[in-house]
């Protein structure tokens, strides 16, 4: 079975609009911030913001980055590999999502030096992945191996305290140090 | 007395289920009551893929009320279910229920099974709309053809 956003570039277009208004509107219940705020903004009027946080027909990137800025939110545009049969495309809070539970990497470096689940639970050896507000996540990296949904959390962890998250990588390196010496269940 | 009306549980081809949950319309030929997907199929393009993108919200376990909840605190229809989006002024449900047809292989699989569609001109719920929904979801006719639709998963 494919994917309703496969049938057509537009239906795609449609679909990752929608998911970064999601993200938006989320934004504005959260701060909380009202469309006529943000029509006092943009200095036109609370239908005209409505229209556009309920359009999801290819609206101008330069549209979608100053509604984000006003939001104090910023945007990256994400490409990746995806070799999902269905062409289910993945929702853009995932990726914040995840890019949170890295610790907001920023550099390449900092990237590249975040453990990778995958890779690391075919040593067998136990991770520690940090966590917002400065927990961390240890993780039995065999047991994770062991789940065939990993990407949906099934993997056997523990959440503890942490350290500073000014550095990621300093963050992690302290974290596994003070990393409790409990056994994973 | 014996229950004449033939339900059928059908899946959209083009909204896969995820590990975790899936979706499909419930239809009767002989009960006009049961009209989510004569709705669905008869939404312009556009608003379908509004709908479709809640739907797809959900079935990636997302959360955002502006779109679909149910009703948890609910002493009586805890297990319904609404899809929600407005269109010219108008407010439009589709309402359903959730079911765990997979309680032997997959226990935190939910099917969320939509019933009824209504348009009206409050954002608040009609309680006959779960009372219907509630109706379906104990039919024992229903759940069977549910069961059907999102059969247990073969054992390794």
């Amino acid at each position: 079975m494919t994917h309703w956003t496969t049938q057509s570039t537009d239906a795609f277009v449609r679909r990752i609009t929608f998911d970064f208004w999601t993200q938006l509107q989320k934004r504005m219940d959260a701060l909380p911030l009202t469309q006529l705020d943000l029509a006092n903004t943009f200095g036109v009027s609370e239908s005209a913001i409505s229209q556009t946080l309920n359009n999801s027909q290819n609206p101008r990137l330069t549209t979608l980055v100053s509604y984000a800025k006003a939001l104090k939110l910023n945007v990256a545009i994400v490409a990746y590999p995806d070799d999902d049969p269905s062409g289910r495309p993945v929702n853009s809070e995932i990726f914040t999502i995840c890019w949170e539970k890295a610790n907001r990497p920023r550099t390449f470096g900092q990237a590249g030096a975040l453990p990778s689940v995958k890779a690391a639970s075919s040593t067998g050896e136990t991770l520690i992945i940090p966590a917002r507000k400065g927990n961390y996540y240890r993780v039995n990296a065999r047991e994770a191996l062991t789940h065939s949904d990993l990407a949906h959390g099934n993997i056997m962890f523990i959440l503890g305290a942490g350290a500073s998250l000014s550095d990621p990588v300093q963050a992690m390196e302290t974290a596994i140090t003070q990393a409790p010496r409990r056994k994973v269940a | 007395m014996p229950n004449a009306d033939k339900f059928e549980v059908v899946k959209l081809s083009e909204l896969p289920e995820t590990p975790k949950r899936g979706l499909a319309f419930l239809e009767c030929a002989t009960r006009k009551d049961i009209n989510a997907k004569v709705t669905f199929d008869g939404l312009k393009q556009k608003t379908r893929e509004d709908v479709m993108n809640r739907f797809d919200y959900w079935l990636d376990e997302g959360i955002c009320d502006k779109y679909f909840h149910g009703f948890p605190n609910h002493p009586v229809y805890h297990q319904c279910w609404v899809f929600k989006w407005k269109q010219a002024g108008a407010y439009h449900r589709l309402y359903g229920f959730l079911a765990n047809p997979r309680a032997i292989t997959n226990k935190g699989f939910r099917a969320c099974i939509l019933v009824s569609h209504a348009q009206k001109n409050t954002a608040n719920t009609d309680p006959s709309e779960l009372a219907h929904a509630e109706s379906l979801r104990l039919n024992i006719a229903v759940m069977t053809e549910v069961r059907k639709a999102f059969p247990e998963r073969k054992q390794p």
